[in-house]
């Protein structure tokens, strides 16, 4: 009987780290990405495009900014992270780009591609936040098409319909920050 | 017998202490000498539209060697509010220009479904990410085209910039030993040569 103890042991020590993968890992890996910002709140430089855009990406940061979670994302004219929409000759949407160690050096830039966007928009408008959105997402450490059935802007889907943060990417921001 | 206890709760706590390494991405964050790049892509619902959107498809063999260039955005001077933003503002309240870091790589096209070419023709095609004055740019979605392969390629292409594939994983397939495309892991689009073969003949109608 003594001599079983140390397998239980192990049986139950082997049982528990399975558990844990189980319930942390995948979710983790599905949803989490390191090149984000440290903290939740962070600013972005003071951008100034056409009224086609520009509300349409000043509401992409108030639908983050008006979440139940820590995102508080400002406009800064001496912000080190940069907004830019232009035509890129390339064929993403949006392109996050972070620089620097996850700690307080770290900065950003976004990129929003006028030729694709304009090309595959049914709604202008809800499509540019969308896709602002999405990658300010990035900047709050999400990753790309998350494993879950769940809605999410992080999806690569309804760019043209599905504008704020879900009840998916609330949760997701809160279990990250 | 509490040796071994002590022995199974070290190997515990060392196997959640990476557990949660890895849950942390620590390992994956960016150095002063790594910039990271996430971009996000159209997600094509059917064959029809890939082979839609796409410029040009072709069966094709990626050639030895990369170019690794940094690429500017060229902008445009429409008068289209949308497909430019800065349409009638001050450009110099924009930021800096921040060029893209691409690796170009040549393709032989060996079959053409659909654009402009002939087959022996060699394009550029890029792709986001490179090595380039010491920093590595890392870009997530990228699957780099192999050297040597075969692939059945959907590409748009641009008047002053080496091609792009449509999107990094709906936009190649690799080919079999019998030339059947193959989708990526996370393509959920399947293409068979006969599907691609009624595509072209639908669009030539």
């Amino acid at each position: 009987m003594r001599s079983m103890r140390p397998a239980r042991s192990l049986v139950i020590t082997s049982l528990a780290t399975a558990c844990t993968i189980a319930l942390f890992a995948a979710p983790a890996h599905g949803t989490y990405w390191s090149g984000g910002m440290p903290r939740a709140d962070f600013s972005i430089r003071t951008y100034s495009y056409n009224p086609t855009w520009q509300g349409p990406l000043d509401n992409g940061i108030v639908n983050w900014n008006g979440t139940p979670t820590p995102a508080a994302i400002g406009k800064l004219s001496s912000s080190p992270n940069t907004l830019t929409a232009t035509s890129y000759s390339d064929t993403w949407y949006g392109l996050f780009t972070s620089s620097g160690p996850r700690d307080s050096s770290r900065t950003f830039t976004i990129k929003l591609n006028s030729r694709t966007i304009s090309r595959d928009a049914t709604n202008f408008s809800n499509m540019v936040t969308r896709v602002f959105s999405h990658e300010l997402g990035h900047g709050l450490s999400m990753a790309d098409n998350p494993s879950t059935s769940s809605s999410s802007i992080m999806k690569y889907t309804a760019w043209n319909t599905l504008v704020k943060p879900t009840t998916y990417d609330i949760a997701e921001v809160n279990r990250i920050y | 017998m509490k040796k071994n206890r002590f022995l199974s709760l070290a190997c515990a706590a060392g196997i959640l202490s990476l557990i949660t390494a890895c849950g942390s991405g620590a390992s994956q964050s960016s150095t002063p000498n790594q910039v990271a790049y996430h971009a996000s892509y159209p997600d094509f619902s059917s064959s029809e539209e890939l082979y839609g959107k796409a410029d040009l498809v072709v069966r094709a063999v990626v050639q030895p060697g990369t170019e690794v260039r940094e690429l500017s955005s060229g902008g445009t001077d429409s008068d289209d509010p949308r497909l430019n933003p800065q349409a009638g503002v001050d450009s110099g309240e924009q930021p800096a220009e921040d060029p893209v870091v691409v690796t170009v790589r040549k393709i032989k096209i060996t079959k053409l479904h659909k654009g402009v070419g002939k087959v022996g023709d060699t394009i550029e095609v890029k792709e986001l990410g490179g090595n380039l004055g010491g920093t590595e740019y890392v870009s997530d979605e990228s699957t780099p085209l192999v050297p040597g392969k075969p692939y059945l390629l959907f590409l748009t292409t641009f008047p002053d910039q080496p091609a792009s594939v449509i999107t990094p994983v709906q936009g190649q397939y690799p080919l079999d030993g019998a030339g059947e495309p193959q989708s990526l892991p996370d393509n959920k689009l399947k293409m068979t040569t006969k599907n691609l073969e009624q595509l072209t003949r639908a669009a030539s109608q």
